[in-house]
């Protein structure tokens, strides 16, 4: 027994190092990517003509790390030093890490509005189809609110690129059209949800809008841009997934075509490919970027024109 | 040759103390990290506040006289206030305000949605934008993002704030001290009797045949199971039987299916610990009792539980430490949203899955965890420790020391 | 007369009733293994048998495969990581555990031993979340730490040696408490016989006692592992959620069975959601299974210490 035990212990001590030992030598890049129901996903293959890659897992190099939301990828690029992932523009400024300027254009709000940046995508939301109930009815009023002025200065603040519209009306100006907004509505909980990179400015456009609206109770549940059609209007709309106001961080597709006057578009984001702030890497080109998440180049000296570590 | 011996023996003597070094050092690791990090988040308004912090809208004149004051950095002078960097309960990064001047027009404002007067102080913090219309009467906006530094420099140039959207506090856990009472209750409520008839069946009533042996082995089967599989069996089982009983269509779980999953959750502690009760109570009285003619159940019911008491009061307490300190089931069986509002058709978190929601999210939050974690290590060694005195005195009282 | 044998009537109906009602309460507590057993297998072969927008996932490629994403989802290289944690965590622990128990049992004095048997009960007493914040706000750093001094880069300290760390000291106080009562429980003649013959007090203990308690022992590992691989909140805390191959690398992020149920549950219907079942049908077998293996190793050391 006791000779079992000492055997077994050194096989692990063993393979412990072995597995340790490898990182020192080469700096392997660590590819990070959103999961399969990302917009932010779509977003980048699209920019970068990998489209293969958007909804097939087996088309990235194999060692790539599935990061949860726009959030974790923050976390875990921060983490690792070796790491490559991509996020959302409107939290680059937060989050600690570098963002790679793509093709030599810088991510910025300008560049994105003069259409210089490539990695752009729209923010979209999108209402329940169904009209019975409170939630509902505030649904609708949360329709109209995205177009007025109060809430393009939320979605601003937030990072949101907002293309100038004169016309913008304010809330004070059409809540009359919506008396549900006059209820008390303490009791009524209106469930938000899709994507997560839209996740901060949701929850500020679903603060703001419940202080105007009744102070409605705003439940969050962000699990990727897949959910906003499927989950207002599409296959789970009555179930237990289903939410009243879907965002996306990517445009709708052929298959989700939402009733009329039921969704729009909030904002432009960047995606920006980002590095850990220690990497020396500053430009990337879309080539590079598809050579790294398919695996064809592996070390960041294979990155050409920049030698990191 | 003998000092051979002498020296191994010391070594090996050294080496059970080092080891059992190791688990003082364990405790004493654990016990500091969660005190020195959750000590300074424990406050009152911390315990009795609300999750969701109070939210503000006001608009005001600056000042006519600038307020001078040196001591602060990003110092508005017109109204009077000053600004820091710094990060919410979600640990989000907001503009927060760290001084308001007594001369300060911030001190006694209108929300502007509400009507109510509001006192703009120190804690006071803001996540979007200041809408501020300059001397010139042209409008613009001051974003949160640009952090404290540029917010009390535009300010300068701000004749009025037009718009201000203000937040305050916020981070609390009183819903969620709410919820794990309800918990609590609930539990001892449904599934602490079940334990407790059953094993009053089995320990005194059953009888001896394969059939009850066949029970006994499928509640034996239970103490391996792992709370994650009964948070499963809750999300599946549970969720829908308690939506039906409270005829409620809200979506996905409530606090009535967290303590139904708790409740299946105990069945196997509280027997265990009912029939360990039940055992202490010597023989002679169940056949003294029943020798008078008194028939079974009343024997039960009238002479051993009573003296049972104890013993099942102890199982009571080890059933709401358990409840207490459950996390993974009900992560399942309730979900991980934080409420304020608590109601039995509604969600909501015990003080468990409030740690597992402020840590498993984008931004770990430790100072709030730990300080949860304090109150959860207190309650749970109170409990531990009354009930180690409860089986004291029951030792006293029936070996007759 | 009348009076009398009415009120035995109703003392006999009333007798029943309650009988009844505690066979009632003791089925019901029978059943819920049944109820567990039912629903977890409902659900966790719904994505086996049934066709989801067209997918169906096949059971031989769930159980073996290498990467766990939404669009393959396989649980292979989770089993392995799952056993290899645990087994790194009984390593460890297990050595610690019996000389801890050794010491209180044996060696220390009355007073010493009293305080050493309060330290381990409270940490029994210690809910696996706080285990988890320990684990996540501190040993992780310490790993972190570790791993720059070695020139590793870690994610943050997220790591197998984190998981290994946490449940050693979750299992810890198991094993120690069941050790201290096989000590206890070694008759005292075997102890002095031993004595007699010229052994030293601590030559004997660790000859004879150790030796005599071992069965009492593994019963307390056993108990161990199966809370180990049963651990769901704390080990999510500080695994990580790697999504491909088995990981042996003290260092490298990892990831359980039951961490893999716990995080990223979002959705409340549908594949991602069933197969959070078909994995903790999953994780049941496991526990079955080892626990099979382990009592019949017991059974035999018994057997062979019976003699």
């Amino acid at each position: 027994m006791k000779k079992f035990l000492g055997i077994m212990l050194v096989l692990v001590v063993g393979l412990g190092l072995v597995g340790c030992g490898k990182d020192k030598e080469d700096a392997a890049i660590k590819v990070y990517t959103r999961d399969t129901s990302s917009g932010t996903r779509d977003a980048f293959f699209t920019a970068i003509d990998f489209e293969d890659a958007i909804k097939d897992d087996t088309k990235l190099v194999s060692g790539a790390l599935i990061a949860d939301g726009n959030g974790d990828m923050i976390t875990k690029v921060k983490n690792d030093e070796n790491g490559i992932g991509y996020i959302s523009l409107t939290s680059l400024a937060s989050s600690g890490l570098k963002g790679l300027s793509f093709n030599g254009v810088t991510a910025s709000e300008a560049n994105v509005l003069n259409g210089t940046y490539g990695l752009k995508r729209p923010f979209n939301y999108i209402i329940t189809s169904n009209d019975t109930t409170d939630a509902d009815k505030l649904a609708q009023a949360f329709n109209a609110y995205m177009k007025t002025k109060d809430a393009e200065n939320i979605i601003k603040s937030k990072g949101g690129i907002v293309e100038a519209n004169a016309s913008a009306k304010t809330w004070d100006q059409i809540k009359a059209d919506y008396p549900v907004t006059a209820k008390d509505n303490k009791a009524v909980t209106v469930r938000f949800g899709g994507s997560t990179s839209v996740e901060s400015i949701a929850k500020e456009l679903s603060k703001d809008f419940s202080k105007k609206a009744g102070n409605f109770v705003a439940e969050h549940n962000h699990t990727g841009s897949g959910a906003a059609f499927k989950s207002t209007q599409g296959a789970d709309k009555d179930g237990d997934n289903a939410l009243h106001v879907g965002f996306a961080s990517r445009g709708f597709k052929s298959n989700e075509a939402g009733k009329a006057n039921t969704f729009g578009q909030l904002a432009w984001d960047a995606v920006v490919a980002v590095v850990n702030s220690k990497n020396t890497l500053t430009d990337v080109t879309s080539v590079q970027l598809r050579q790294v998440y398919s695996g064809e180049v592996t070390t960041w000296s294979g990155v050409t024109g920049n030698d990191k570590k | 040759m003998k000092t051979k011996r002498i020296i191994r023996d010391s070594v090996l003597k050294g080496i059970t103390y080092i080891a059992s070094f190791i688990s003082i050092i364990i405790l004493v690791a654990i016990l500091f990290f969660i005190f020195a990090k959750g000590s300074k988040g424990l406050t009152w308004d911390f315990i009795t506040g609300d999750n969701e912090p109070k939210s503000y809208t006001i608009s005001i004149l600056s000042n006519n006289e600038l307020i001078e004051n040196d001591k602060y950095e990003n110092y508005a002078k017109r109204f009077g206030v000053a600004f820091e960097d710094s990060v919410n309960y979600d640990k989000e990064p907001v503009v927060k305000i760290v001084f308001v001047d007594d001369k300060s027009p911030l001190h006694s404002v209108i929300d502007s949605i509400t009507g109510e007067k509001v006192s703009v102080s120190e804690g006071f913090y803001f996540t979007t934008f200041i809408e501020i219309v300059d001397d010139n009467g042209n409008t613009d906006y001051i974003y949160a993002r640009e952090g404290a530094k540029v917010a009390s420099e535009k300010l300068a140039n701000a004749k009025k704030i037009k718009d201000w959207a203000l937040s305050y506090e916020g981070g609390g856990i009183r819903g969620s001290i709410i919820t794990t009472v309800y918990l609590v209750v609930l539990t001892l409520l449904i599934g602490f009797p079940i334990g407790i008839l059953t094993a009053v069946y089995l320990h005194e009533i059953a009888p001896k045949n394969r059939f009850i042996n066949i029970l006994r082995s499928f509640i034996d089967m239970l103490t391996g199971v792992p709370s994650i599989i009964y948070g499963l069996l809750g999300a599946a089982l549970l969720i829908p039987v308690s939506q039906m009983v409270l005829q409620t269509d809200s979506i996905g779980g409530n606090v009535l299916s967290g303590a139904l999953t708790l409740s299946i959750m105990i069945l196997p502690v509280v027997i265990k610990a009912t029939e360990s009760a039940l055992d202490v109570v010597p023989k002679d009285y169940k056949l003294a009792s029943l020798a008078l003619g008194v028939n079974e159940v009343q024997t039960t019911f009238k002479v051993i539980l009573p003296n049972a008491m104890p013993g099942i009061l102890s199982a009571a307490l080890l059933t709401i430490g358990r409840v207490i300190g459950e996390s993974a089931a009900l992560i399942y069986a309730i979900g991980t949203s934080i409420k304020d509002v608590v109601s039995i058709d509604g969600k909501g978190t015990s003080l468990a899955v409030h740690i597992w929601s402020v840590m498993a999210g984008e931004n770990p939050n430790v100072e709030v965890a730990t300080s949860i974690a304090i109150i959860i290590l207190a309650l749970v060694l109170v409990l531990n420790l009354i009930v180690k005195y409860i089986s004291h005195r029951l030792d006293k009282k029936f070996k007759g020391v | 007369m009348i009076r009398n044998r009415d009120n035995k009537n109703k003392n006999i109906i009333v007798n029943k009733t309650v009988k009844s009602f505690l066979l009632l309460a003791t089925v019901l507590s029978a059943s819920i293994i049944l109820l567990i057993i039912w629903q977890i297998t409902k659900n966790g072969l719904k994505p086996f048998l049934t066709f989801y927008d067209g997918r169906k996932i096949n059971f031989f490629h769930f159980i073996v495969g290498t990467r766990y994403s939404t669009t393959n989802y396989q649980i292979g290289f989770i089993i392995i990581n799952t056993l290899y944690v645990v087994l790194l965590a009984i390593l460890v622990s297990v050595p610690i555990s019996v000389l801890t128990a050794l010491f209180i049992a044996k060696i220390a004095n009355k007073h010493f031993s009293r305080i050493l048997t309060t330290v381990i009960e409270v940490l029994a007493a210690i809910p696996s979340i706080v285990y988890g914040v320990f684990g996540a706000g501190y040993v992780t750093i310490i790993v972190k730490n570790l791993g720059n001094a070695l020139g590793i880069v870690t994610a943050g300290g997220i790591s197998v040696l984190s998981s290994v760390l946490v449940l050693t000291m979750m299992i810890l106080p198991t094993i120690t408490m069941l050790s201290i009562t096989a000590f206890k429980s070694v008759p005292r003649e075997v102890e002095e016989g031993s004595l007699a013959l010229g052994a030293s007090k601590i030559q004997t203990y660790f000859n004879v006692t150790l030796k005599a308690a071992v069965p009492g022992i593994f019963a307390g590992i056993i108990l161990g592992v199966g809370r180990a691989l049963g651990e769901a909140t704390a080990v999510s805390m500080v695994a990580g959620n790697l999504s491909s191959g088995p990981s042996f690398s003290l260092f490298d992020p990892t990831r359980t069975l039951t961490s893999t149920i716990l995080i990223g549950f979002k959705e409340t219907e549908g594949l991602d959601y069933d197969i959070r079942f078909s994995i903790g049908m999953v994780l049941i077998a496991i526990i079955l299974l080892v626990n099979f293996i382990l009592n019949y190793f017991r059974k035999r050391i018994s057997d062979k210490y019976e003699n």
